[in-house]
């Protein structure tokens, strides 16, 4: 399907107070509008996150083969500053892990549950509390992370 | 408040690898949420050693973990690139070569994973 080839269905009519005159055909293409308006941006992040959760898993399978064949002793034995670039690094890709993990729920429970959420209004609550979550989240984590590596560090805690 | 009718969605391999996505993605969630507690926010990824791993997984509940979780990311993963293929190739044998592709580096990941929980010493 093209979305420029979709018709306008969604001028003047709301999909869920209409007295059930839409075909399901229609309201395919009333929610395919919907998404393709609200949620091409949240669509996108959740690819380019989906890309920083594979590098994040990639990173934790190389550490763990390393360690287990005898490579490396493991990062704690790396130099200081190496830890810092690696905790800002880790940050940036626990941030894409969490947000494709908090927005892959939202969209597994729209689609199996609540197929209400794909109405405009309640896209966007949904969209605006999935960032907040994941924001929520990644800050506790980055906390703890942190405080992790500075009580690992030279004389720390 | 009128709502839409359930619509019918035809069964076939296609909406199975659906439904599985949305599966895999849930219990996904509960498996890497327990796995960045642990590793990132509790031990802390600099204090992950051979020590720490060994003691991991000289439990096989802990084995058994970390290889369905590899299990289940392995399939998430590859069943999500192999949508991004679809979107781009639309020639059915191409695609049928990128399936099987998938599907080889899928049974090496697993493997190499499997190797390395149950046999290394």
């Amino acid at each position: 399907v093209r979305w420029s080839k979709l018709p306008d269905l969604t001028v003047g009519i709301d999909l869920f107070d209409s007295s059930g005159t839409l075909s399901e055909g229609e309201i395919v293409v009333v929610l395919l509008r919907n998404i393709r308006r609200i949620n091409m941006p949240v669509f996108t992040l959740h690819r380019v996150s989906a890309v920083g959760a594979i590098l994040y898993i990639i990173s934790r399978i190389f550490l763990v083969a390393a360690l287990k064949l005898r490579w490396t002793s493991g990062l704690g034995s790396a130099p200081y500053f190496l830890q810092i670039t690696i905790l800002v690094m880790n940050a940036l890709l626990l941030a894409c892990v969490i947000y494709h993990a908090v927005n892959g729920i939202r969209l597994a429970l729209a689609d199996i549950f609540f197929s209400r959420w794909y109405e405009i209004d309640l896209m966007k609550r949904a969209n605006m509390i999935t960032l907040l979550l994941t924001l929520i989240i990644w800050i506790l984590a980055v906390y703890s992370m942190t405080i992790n590596l500075v009580r690992a560090a030279p004389g720390g805690a | 408040m009128n709502k839409p009718a359930a619509l019918k969605i035809l069964h076939s391999l296609e909406s199975t690898t659906w439904v599985a996505m949305r599966v895999t993605g849930i219990l996904l969630f509960f498996l890497i949420g327990v796995y960045v507690v642990l590793v990132d926010i509790q031990t802390g990824i600099w204090n992950v050693d051979l020590d720490w791993l060994e003691t991991r997984w000289n439990q096989p509940l802990w084995q058994l973990f970390d290889f369905f979780t590899a299990l289940l990311v392995t399939s998430h993963t590859l069943n999500g690139v192999r949508y991004r293929v679809y979107e781009v190739v639309h020639v059915s044998p191409l695609r049928r070569v990128f399936n099987w592709i998938l599907l080889f580096l899928g049974v090496l990941l697993v493997g190499f994973w499997g190797w390395l929980i149950f046999l290394v010493k």
